[in-house]
């Protein structure tokens, strides 16, 4: 994978994540729907859940998004991050008030997946239990 | 945000062509502060009249989109008859003539329009309409029939296969198998026959009919 420096914090670029998988995705989505279920499915996102902190890819988002998008392959890993925040704990209240804060106004059907992965979230608190 | 327009006074001068002018359009629109052309939205009514939402997006060219379709080579049998577009999205295409992007949901325009569930695929004929669901019923593809395929079986049996004209997000118009796409992949998703048999709109919902299930 290339690092690329314009993403701080990270050790993952967005180049990284523009897998073509992930391209396709953007490309053939007619619904935000249909786009968030392929890339959750998607080993970019995967690749950014197992690289990345939520702070980190709040922060990685935040960062993409003051930049002017200059070509469409640059709107692929900004989907990849959005959609890779949609396994954050509903719970942590921290990190929803991060997201909920984004402007995501760059992309298209960035409001829509906003709203169906809060309405989508599902508790992740674990609990162990052990038999003495 | 600051958005721009520009206005010709006259609708009889002719206004500059501009690359993202929509045709006919006389209005010009600049990019906002963020450096992103406005999307835009026009007059689309069903035939029973009623406001389909939707919009049309100008922004990067069909050669930015066309440089996201290299994995599309995985469908071997299909065939792109158009380049890539983000003006119109599928649903542009089967109920909007290509003007503009269709928002699901299509329910209300199968209804108001007219169509009837076709619920064999034996009766399917060109010019039906198929509408792709997911596991949830949200609609996520439709397209047009445009031909049958004769398959010859093992046997001396025969399969007739719909063929399929449909537009693939802000990518291309192809030809495909009514299996062949990116819109059947999942458990769960299914497709379903349309059929325009009415000449007028009726006041009862679609009867709730089977799907074909992948």
């Amino acid at each position: 994978m290339d690092a690329d420096n314009t993403t701080a914090g990270p050790a993952i670029g967005p180049r990284a994540i523009a897998t073509p998988s992930a391209k396709e995705a953007v490309l053939v989505a007619n619904t935000p729907s249909f786009l968030l279920d392929r890339l959750r499915k998607d080993v970019a996102v995967q690749y950014v859940l197992d690289s990345m902190t939520p702070p980190e890819i709040v922060q990685a988002l935040r960062e993409a998004l003051v930049r002017p998008v200059n070509d469409v392959t640059e709107l692929v890993p900004r989907y990849v991050y959005l959609v890779a925040l949609s396994t954050t704990d509903p719970q942590d209240q921290d990190i929803w008030k991060q997201i909920g804060s984004l402007d995501l106004s760059q992309l298209e059907w960035g409001e829509a997946i906003r709203r169906l992965i809060r309405v989508e979230a599902v508790p992740t608190t674990t609990i162990d239990l052990a038999i003495n | 945000m600051i958005i721009i327009e520009l206005t010709c006074d006259s609708s009889d001068a002719p206004l500059p062509q501009y690359g993202l002018l929509p045709p006919g359009s006389r209005t010009l629109h600049l990019l906002d502060a963020s450096g992103k052309y406005r999307d835009t939205t026009i007059e689309l009514r069903t035939r029973a009249g009623n406001h389909i939402p939707n919009t049309q997006v100008w922004e990067l060219s069909r050669y930015d989109w066309h440089v996201l379709g290299e994995s599309l080579s995985r469908f071997k049998n299909v065939e792109r008859v158009s380049e890539a577009c983000p003006v119109y999205n599928c649903h542009g295409l089967t109920f909007g003539s290509r003007r503009t992007q269709v928002t699901p949901p299509v329910a209300s325009i199968l209804h108001d329009d007219g169509f009837d569930r076709v619920l064999s695929e034996k009766e399917v004929r060109p010019g039906d309409i198929v509408v792709y669901s997911d596991a949830r019923g949200e609609v996520a593809h439709s397209g047009f029939v445009v031909w049958r395929k004769k398959l010859e079986l093992v046997g001396g049996a025969e399969s007739i296969i719909p063929m399929v004209w449909s537009k693939w997000g802000k990518g291309y118009e192809v030809i495909h198998a009514v299996g062949e796409c990116p819109y059947l992949e999942n458990e769960g998703d299914v497709f379903t026959y349309y059929r325009l048999k009415r000449w007028m709109p009726t006041t009862q919902p679609l009867a709730q009919q089977s799907a074909l299930v992948l």
